[in-house]
This record gives structure tokens, C-alpha cells and sequence, in this order.
């Protein structure tokens, strides 16, 4: 079920005494969709609700980093596709403390590629120790990773309930508003309810990965 | 509900569209604390293939309950156990013996059967189905349904908010009270099954979130002071 974002706003409209964009008044759709999505993106990086596996990175033999997939938040694991064999998670420091040439040192049958790490080369990259030899040249890596909906137009592939979630944080941001159209005490217990849904995001999907 | 609201049929201040919208938010939010919606469905794996998006056959899911694969159960595990139990897991071929399952739609299978595809029994906390006729009945057990007008009352007079909003809170609050009551009934059947995934416990959830303060009440507050 894709949720739209055109649907999710004309839900909100009667909850702000309007039929349609055309007579709602201190709030607009542009608005709306801005709420909407701040509170999909926060869903996304407070439960990790979105893991998504990308697995078309190509090794390049000698290639030390290569970008993470699109919409990264963070990497869960990294595998190699054609042999399965999953990689340890590392980082920079260990190693450093590992070897002085781990960034140009390749990797051969005896010595395979081992580790991944993402710190210290800058955002959304990954690198990977060894550095893939002449035989890993053309493998892929399996990816599976936290993601973010970017582009709330775009549809956001879920159920209905999260859909009402986004609903009930947009009516919570409007009513939140510093202005006369401001209802505190509806703006609270729209976020008392979003927390209901919060607390059973975190029991069901922001467990052990 | 409309009746609650003091309002005619159909509503002068609440649509009809409204309300419906409300009940539907309240069997949703229902489900979700409860997980008391069950379905039992053929999720087609294929040969070699390790991960899946369950969306893809699966479009009202919100977590497993219990996996089998030709009657034999299919154990919970997670990607990193399954890295830790074998480096192989992902290209491993036989008959499945778990299951990983992460976010709202990633499912992992291993190990995989090796040719053709088959099927396995995925028994699933569902989503119920949208009301949209006058006359649909909620998914949910008829001794429940009536909970779902308390939660919608609320809903209709958020926009509103006021004295009327703070009068309708306790609604709220027995809504709450019914769905922590039916988790708990359903948790102790899902402990009984062995179930994957349990209701959560809405005894720790913090209710003071509810207690309204208006405005006015506050200037009241501050004038005493």
C-alpha cells in the first residue's frame, strides 16, 4: 500500500474546520506536506522502521570506499552478494591500529575481504578492508540498511495506520503553531496519541538488528 | 457518535466522512496495540532467494506472529544471529528453518530451497479493513467494537478543543483502558501459541499526556500565585 501524501492531507482538512485547500485558513497544503514529512523523516530515524537492502554497489578491485545507497541512515550489514559471506563491521581506528597500509592493501584468497566501517571518510560512504583483489573485481556488495522516505510525494510505501501516525503529527504541528489558530490542549493530546504509536514502533521494529 | 456529539445524521458539524474517518483511526490504532487482527496467508519464497519485501505479497502487515514452512515452525532470528550461526546463510539451500524480519518489510529466509518455488505459512498481525460503507462491519470482535465510538468521540472534538475536549478526555482514556485490557488477554494467548511478537504493555505508557490544563485555567493559576 502506497500512502499519498494528497490523500494523508485531505484526511487532515475537516480536523482543521476546512473541506479542501481552497478554505482553510492560518495552514496550507505546502505546509501540511512539510509536516508530514518532518515527521516521516523523525519516524525514520528514532524507530528504523524503513530497512531496505541495495545490493548493485560494484567492486572495483583496489577501491577502498564506495557511496552508500540512496537515502542512507545508517548500515546494518554488509555482506558480499555472490559468496554471502557477511563483513565485520569495523571502523578507521581499528584499522589503523591493524595495519598502516589497510587502505591499499588488496585482498588475496588466503587474506579475503573482511571488514567494513563508515566512519572517517566522510558521509554516506563505505569502505571496505581489504581492498577488493582482481578476483572480487565485478562482486557486489549486499547492503542492508536504514532508510529515510526523501521525497514525501512520492508515496510512501506502508499501511494505512502509519498514515494516520503522520496525520495526527501534521494536526499536532499545526495546532502548535504560534498563532491565533494555536490549540494547546489539542495539540496535546494529538501528541500524547502519536506516542501511542511511537511506543508500539519501538516494541515491534526498534529491536536488535 | 454523531449522537455523542449532539449533532444531527448526517452531521451539520461533523460529516458523515468524518466520523467514518475516526472510527477507521480508532480500529487502526485498536489493531496496532492489540495486534488482535490475525490472518494466515501462502508467502510464495523462491529458489536461491533469501530476502524478501513482504509489501510485495503482503499489503496489510504490521508484524509476523508465526512462520511455518510444511508444518514445521520456522524459528525468529535476527540478520546479525543469523551472521553468527553461519557465514553462508544467505546461499545455503534446504528446506527454511528461520526467519529474520526487519522494519516495517524486510523478511530474511534460511535457509533457501533449492529449486522451484514453495510456499510458507505466514500467520501475521493484519491491519483491519477500511470501513467505507455505512453498513461495514469492523474486523475486530463484536465485545470490542464498541470501544471504537470512545476513541472516534475524541477525535471529532480535537479540532474543537476547549472545555469540550477536556469533558470528552475520560472517553480517551476508557479506550485506552479497553485496548490495555485486550492486549493483555491477547498477550497471554500469543505466550500460550509462542508467538513471535506480543502486544505491547500500555500499563508503563504515561497518561498524564491526557490530563488538560486550558488556557484559561493556566491565567487562573498564575493570578492565584
Amino acid at each position: 500500500v502506497s500512502l499519498n501524501p494528497t490523500t494523508l492531507i485531505a484526511n487532515c482538512w475537516p480536523q482543521l474546520h476546512a473541506t479542501s485547500a481552497a478554505d482553510v485558513v492560518f495552514t496550507d497544503a505546502d505546509e501540511l506536506l512539510r509536516f508530514l514529512s518532518d515527521a516521516i523523516k523523525s519516524f525514520a530515524q528514532r524507530f528504523g522502521v524503513f530497512v531496505v537492502r541495495h545490493t548493485t554497489r560494484t567492486l572495483g578491485q583496489g577501491t577502498l570506499t564506495y557511496t552508500a545507497p540512496p537515502r542512507h541512515l545508517s548500515t546494518l550489514h554488509v555482506a558480499l552478494l555472490e559468496t554471502g559471506k557477511p563483513l565485520v563491521a569495523s571502523s578507521t581506528k581499528e584499522q589503523e591500529y591493524r595495519s598502516t597500509s589497510y587502505r591499499t592493501t588488496q585482498a588475496t584468497a588466503a587474506k579475503p575481504i573482511r571488514w567494513f566501517y563508515e566512519d572517517k571518510e566522510g558521509t554516506n560512504v563505505i569502505g571496505i578492508v581489504p581492498v577488493p583483489g582482481a578476483a572480487d573485481a565485478g562482486n557486489h556488495l549486499d547492503i542492508v540498511y536504514h532508510r529515510y522516505p526523501c521525497e514525501i510525494e512520492e508515496g510512501i510505501e506502508t499501511i494505512k495506520t502509519w498514515g494516520d501516525y503522520l496525520e495526527i503529527c501534521a494536526l499536532r504541528d499545526a495546532y502548535t503553531a504560534d498563532s491565533d489558530f494555536s490549540i494547546p490542549e489539542s495539540a496535546q493530546t494529538y501528541d500524547g496519541i502519536s506516542k501511542i504509536y511511537e511506543k508500539v514502533a519501538e516494541a515491534l521494529y526498534f529491536k536488535a538488528q | 457518535v454523531l449522537n455523542q456529539l449532539d449533532d444531527t445524521n448526517p452531521g451539520t458539524h461533523w460529516t458523515n466522512a468524518e466520523v467514518k474517518h475516526a472510527i477507521n483511526v480508532a480500529q487502526r490504532l485498536f489493531c496496532l496495540i492489540t495486534l488482535c487482527h490475525e490472518k494466515t496467508v501462502s508467502f510464495t519464497i523462491t529458489a536461491g532467494q533469501a530476502f524478501y519485501e513482504i509489501s510485495d505479497q503482503v499489503t496489510d502487515f504490521i508484524a509476523p506472529l508465526r512462520v511455518s514452512f510444511n508444518g514445521l515452525r520456522l524459528r525468529a532470528d535476527t540478520i546479525h544471529h543469523l551472521d553468527l550461526r553461519s557465514r553462508t546463510w544467505r546461499i545455503t539451500f534446504g528446506d527454511p528453518v528461520r526467519y529474520a524480519q526487519h522494519g516495517f518489510d524486510l523478511l530474511a529466509v534460511t535457509p533457501q530451497i533449492a529449486s522451484g518455488s514453495d510456499v510458507l505459512s505466514f500467520t501475521y498481525a493484519a491491519e483491519p479493513t477500511e470501513m467505507v460503507a455505512d453498513l461495514d462491519v469492523p474486523d475486530i470482535e463484536p465485545d470490542q467494537q464498541i470501544h471504537l465510538e470512545k476513541f472516534a468521540f475524541v477525535y471529532c472534538l480535537l479540532k474543537n478543543g476547549g472545555q469540550e475536549l477536556k469533558n470528552g478526555m475520560p472517553f480517551l482514556n476508557e479506550f485506552l483502558d479497553a485496548a490495555a485490557k485486550y492486549a493483555s488477554f491477547i498477550r497471554a494467548r500469543s505466550r500460550a501459541q509462542r508467538y513471535d511478537n506480543m502486544p505491547i504493555d500500555l500499563s508503563t505508557f504515561e497518561r498524564g499526556r491526557f490530563e488538560l490544563r486550558l488556557r484559561n485555567q493556566e491565567v487562573e493559576k498564575r493570578g492565584t500565585k
